[in-house]
């Protein structure tokens, strides 16, 4: 005659099991992230749609810029011819001036010897002379052309902005690039439902054409901490 | 000197008419050019150059490994090389140096700053010192 146990059941560790009421809430939480992953996936879908485009942009800002840039440099090259042929007929009017200059004092005296003889031609030589008859050429008109030379010179060197300008949007292009390609690859695994972690986006690597670093400085400290750099390279290297 | 001829290579068409124009400007008007260190290789085989003015940063071939190209290529391993470059690191200098170009500028470069640099370079080929 064996006792029949009652079989009680353990009573369960209070929290183990969810109640009714907390798995009605779970369900309402999933059952709105699942639209708002659907949106998630909408806006990465525009937004990786987008980056082409906004890339391509950024190239035809740098086309339209070299274009430009090559305009204004043939302009500049033009601008100078110009000014070199005047300045080279400059220089031959000033030496035709001082030609004229040297044979009217040799009428001059000439005509002084006259003086006695025909005072009537010595006065009539002074009125004119006094007039101005020969050409008198500004002083610094050469120095000027110079200027305006150099100027033009100092524009074609500022120019080099562009190409700087150029690798600093390629540099942007790539970091863009890169961000499509990991959105895309974040939008695959939305797709598959596989989890992908959100890191930094690993940027592709880079093709070596561009110095996303470039930057546009006048300042004469980096060639000279350049300079110190070669110099001291060639004193170590050259025994 | 004044006859040397200049290879330039860039792949910025704005940078090298700068760099032709400025030549032009200081007296040297024998000046080929080429768009990349491809290109440049292939300008020297057909049309030679007695000083190659090469950027860093180009597609195809770069100006360092252009650089590297021309040291060890028999014809021209004794051409001055100058650089002109964004790149301004120690790192980068350092490591054009070791590749043996003749000396280095960072650009914007100015005209008496390139004149000094090449009239340096030819002074120092001229007189058989590194």
């Amino acid at each position: 005659m064996g006792k029949k146990r009652n079989a009680v059941a353990a009573p369960a560790p209070q929290g183990a099991w969810p109640t009714r009421d907390s798995l009605d809430k779970f369900i309402k939480v999933v059952s709105g992230v699942i639209p708002l992953l659907d949106s998630i996936r909408e806006s990465l879908e525009e937004t990786t749609g987008s980056i082409p485009k906004a890339s391509q942009q950024l190239d035809n800002v740098t086309r339209a810029t070299e274009s430009a840039t090559v305009e204004i440099l043939d302009l500049l090259e033009r601008m100078s011819g110009r000014v070199r042929s005047l300045g080279d007929a400059m220089a031959a009017l000033r030496a035709s001036a001082e030609a004229e200059a040297a044979r009217l004092e040799v009428l001059d005296g000439l005509i002084a010897s006259l003086a006695s003889t025909r005072p009537d031609i010595c006065e009539r030589w002074n009125e004119h002379r006094a007039a101005g008859c020969g050409r008198c050429l500004p002083a610094d008109v050469e120095e000027q052309f110079g200027a305006i030379s150099a100027d033009a010179m100092s524009i074609g060197m500022a120019l080099q902005v562009q190409d700087i300008t150029t690798q600093q949007i390629a540099g942007v292009s790539h970091m863009i690039e890169s961000v499509r390609m990991n959105l895309a690859e974040v939008l695959q695994s939305l797709v598959d439902g596989e989890k992908v972690p959100l890191t930094a986006p690993a940027a592709p690597a880079p093709d070596g054409h561009f110095n996303a670093e470039a930057e546009y400085s006048r300042s004469p400290d980096r060639q000279s901490t350049t300079d110190e750099i070669v110099e001291r390279w060639k004193r170590g290297h050259n025994g | 000197m004044a006859n040397t001829k200049f290879l330039v290579v860039d792949d910025s068409l704005t940078m090298r008419r700068i760099v032709i124009n400025t030549l032009k400007s200081i007296g040297f008007e024998n000046v080929i050019e080429a768009a990349d260190g491809k290109d440049a290789v292939a300008k020297l085989l057909s049309e030679g150059a007695d000083f190659l003015i090469t950027d860093w940063n180009m597609p195809e071939m770069s100006g360092l490994d252009l650089t590297k190209w021309v040291r060890a290529n028999g014809q021209f391993a004794e051409i001055p090389i100058l650089m002109i470059t964004t790149r301004g690191n120690k790192e980068d200098v350092i490591e054009a140096m070791k590749m043996r170009v003749n000396n280095y500028i960072v650009k914007p470069f100015t005209a008496p700053g390139l004149k000094e640099k090449i009239d340096q370079i030819l002074k120092t080929v001229g007189t058989g010192a590194a």
